[in-house]
């Protein structure tokens, strides 16, 4: 399976490039009123209004650097109502892509309740890395209100 | 920020004086990650504030849906008229062969045999099957080519007016044909399809094609 690498706080953490659409820039967002910090902000990718979550303030609990490494993963992301929506996750040094076996990655050991996206962990030559789970970034209260109760007509 | 990274490839790498103990492993700087670790590194500056803006520019625009053409034709000219056979079809062109005449058999589709590199294969007139008249004088600079077309793994040779190239299209870029049309080209063709250079070309339908060659010829 090829994942891309993300580094944040010195640590590594690995993506699956499976339910990744594209990968672009960090633009600037226009930001939710009141939202919760890790909410971004919104990003109008082609027209449309993509909600876009901060994994570097999820993980390390700053705002993600303006670099250009830094760069906004659209995925498409499994909704509660078994539908996918587009989704932008914002992360910090995007730079290369890896191929890791399956069966290589072993459960952590530990589940933070308040991280459920972190994933099971793999021994790569750099260090330990951890395979984060898109599918569970997002709170389902908030997953309903940023994706599967909204109304998406313009 | 340059000043960061430290250009020991121009120092002890092959750009300096090749002390590096690591190229006997890698051989070429290019090969070490230390070099690609500094190349990564270049990554890491701030992003410039145009190029951003430029980005969000390009972002927010409705990609256009690109037409990708998924299946490819042969387009030839017979007479005045273009027509297309699907590539994968095709086996060859080349100069035209001199036609040997079968005796004692006067089918109007089966001309004779051609022999290509020793194999002799049947020679069929395109022009009569589809109706064509031949073009009285051929326009310069073009040149009549003989086509190999293979169907069930048997090969069928023709003549065509003029070779026009390979053209890709899209399934739905296909137009039903005009109902007006009677012609004995318009039997053997599933579709129109417009070139952008407004040129209409006839896509053949090659198994009702084949199959009237076939019957024709075992009369």
């Amino acid at each position: 399976m090829l994942f891309i690498k993300l580094e944040t706080a010195g640590q590594e953490y690995a993506l699956a490039v499976r339910s990744i659409v594209e990968i672009v820039p960090y633009v600037a967002l226009r930001p939710y009123a009141d939202a919760p910090a890790y909410v971004a902000g919104m990003l109008n990718f082609r027209g449309r209004v993509v909600p876009v979550i901060d994994l570097v303030r999820l993980l390390a609990g700053r705002a993600a650097a303006q670099r250009l490494s830094t760069r906004i993963i659209l995925i498409d992301y499994p909704a509660a109502d078994h539908r996918t929506y587009l989704v932008g996750i914002l992360a910090e040094a995007i730079t290369s892509t890896h191929s890791y076996e399956n069966p290589a990655f072993v459960d952590p050991g530990y589940a933070p309740p308040d991280k459920p996206f972190l994933g099971k962990v793999v021994c790569d030559t750099e260090g330990i890395i951890q395979r984060i789970e898109p599918t569970n970034l997002l709170p389902p209260d908030l997953e309903a209100q940023l994706l599967t109760r909204r109304d998406t007509r313009p | 920020m340059s000043t960061d990274i430290r250009t020991c490839w121009k120092e002890i790498g092959v750009w300096g004086d090749a002390s590096c103990e690591k190229l006997e492993e890698h051989i070429h700087c290019r090969n070490c990650p230390v070099f690609a670790a500094a190349g990564q590194s270049l990554l890491d500056r701030p992003a410039p504030d145009h190029y951003l803006a430029e980005w969000a520019d390009d972002l927010a625009r409705v990609k256009e849906q690109q037409r990708t053409g998924d299946q490819s034709v042969f387009v030839f000219r017979l007479g005045d008229e273009y027509f297309g056979l699907p590539v994968r079809r095709i086996v060859e062109i080349m100069d035209p062969q001199p036609i040997r005449k079968i005796p004692h058999r006067k089918s109007p589709l089966l001309k004779g045999l051609v022999s290509i590199r020793g194999q002799l294969q049947l020679y069929i007139s395109l022009h009569d099957l589809l109706g064509v008249t031949r073009a009285a004088a051929a326009a310069p600079g073009t040149r009549a080519r003989m086509c190999i077309f293979e169907q069930d793994g048997q090969h069928w040779v023709f003549t065509i007016d003029e070779c026009i190239g390979i053209h890709r299209y899209a399934a739905e870029d296909v137009q039903p044909l005009p109902t007006t049309l009677d012609k004995a080209a318009g039997k053997y063709s599933e579709g129109v399809l417009r070139q952008d250079d407004a040129r209409t070309v006839g896509l053949l339908d090659v198994a009702t094609m084949i199959n009237h060659i076939s019957k024709s010829i075992r009369k």
